[in-house]
């Protein structure tokens, strides 16, 4: 799995729906093949992109590395690709 | 759920050392349609009976708490028998006063409707039959209520109704007991009047898994509970705070059977934490009062297992 620093230009090469209810308080829309964005904040374990559709995503993404954590939760991280 | 006890010692690095307010963001704003007129009759065919939808449906009633409840003196399980709430009406409005409801009238309105829902709920009936009853009751008013900004937006179906009953249930029950272990009262938690998860209108569309405007529309109504309106108040302590960030821990840890999540770690609750408030995704009181929750939450479990 690639690791992405600040700065780096997305594509998500596979639909990802993070599975948060729409009443979650960290509540975002999932995110289908093809969303472009940049990435914003990057550490070893996480990174923040901020999508290029502001109208859907108005705020940059918080999307963990996979396996991280010891639960279910489908992370996003093996979704995106580098792009231009 | 067979989760250790953690020690939990929150480990939070401030931000250049600036300690930034921030909250969470108003909910989503839907556009709301002008008020729908009265819908023609049609027959929707539930599994348990046929409900005819009226197009003549009378006005939806005010329903008040009970004047204990009014005046912040909330009504236990144990001192409501039943744990019922009972609509009555009083001319212009009807007001619901908590007395023993022994079951729904066939032409109940939508607040007579959740408050005995509400009423069952809260009840010491074991899971199966508080969800039975309720899904019943519920079922009904759904396929009945004309409270709605778009007529033409789909309602969610009995079989629907049936899993968000249960996982409506699983955390009121959830939240009550864990108020109880910090010796708060949460006991109507999304069981208020107008606002709570048992409203007709409002489980109508707050029952569907998607993500459509109906479901964002009933988020939005409910989330005009007072535990979700002082959530967004950035005034708020984090004692405030305290039903709100027991409310949101839970719900995390719960198999979410409407839309079919599965319960968040304890890491991930942590890290996301710490990381939507480095962001300032929360402010201070959202954080701490977060991190508090997570230990009472920790102990209903071991309860439970």
């Amino acid at each position: 799995m690639h690791s992405f620093q600040k700065g780096d230009r997305i594509e998500f090469v596979k639909d990802w729906d993070p599975g948060l209810p729409p009443d979650d308080p960290f509540y975002f829309d999932p995110v289908p093949k093809g969303t472009r964005g940049v990435v914003v904040e990057a550490s070893g374990n996480h990174v923040r992109v901020k999508f290029d559709d502001s109208q859907t995503w108005p705020k940059p993404v918080l999307i963990w590395k996979d396996g991280v954590f010891d639960d279910q939760v489908q992370d996003g991280y093996s979704c995106m690709e580098l792009t231009f | 759920m067979g989760i250790g006890m953690l020690s939990f010692q929150p480990a939070v690095n401030f931000t250049s050392g600036v300690q930034q307010m921030g909250w969470l963001s108003a909910s989503t704003q839907v556009a709301s349609s002008s008020a729908p007129e009265a819908a023609p009759s049609e027959a929707f065919v539930s599994q348990d009976s046929i409900c005819l939808l009226s197009g003549s449906e009378s006005p939806q009633e005010t329903s008040l708490l009970s004047p204990d409840i009014a005046s912040g003196k909330f009504v236990s399980p144990q001192e409501s028998v039943g744990g019922a709430l009972q609509p009555q009406e009083t001319g212009a409005g009807s007001e619901v006063k908590a007395t023993e409801l022994q079951e729904l009238p066939e032409d109940a309105t939508d607040a007579q409707t959740a408050a005995y829902c509400n009423g069952i709920a809260l009840s010491d009936r074991p899971f199966e039959e508080r969800a039975e009853l309720i899904t019943a009751a519920l079922s009904k008013a759904v396929a009945k209520t004309t409270d709605t900004p778009n007529p033409e937006w789909v309602k969610a179906s009995p079989q629907q109704l049936r899993l968000y009953v249960e996982e409506t249930l699983d955390h009121t029950d959830g939240v009550r007991a864990i108020g109880q272990l910090r010796g708060e009262d949460f006991t109507t938690h999304d069981l208020e009047p107008k606002t709570g998860k048992f409203e007709p209108r409002i489980a109508q569309y707050l029952a569907l898994p998607g993500r459509e405007d109906s479901v964002k529309w009933a988020i939005k109504e409910h989330n005009a509970s007072p535990h979700h309106d002082l959530w967004h108040n950035p005034s708020a302590s984090k004692e405030e705070l305290a039903e709100s960030a027991t409310d949101i821990v839970n719900a995390w840890r719960m198999e979410r059977r409407v839309y079919q999540k599965p319960p968040w770690g304890w890491d991930r609750i942590a890290s996301v934490i710490n990381e939507q408030f480095q962001s300032n995704e929360i402010s201070v009181a959202q954080r701490d009062a977060l991190y508090e929750a997570i230990p009472y939450q920790q102990e209903y479990e071991a309860g439970k297992a």
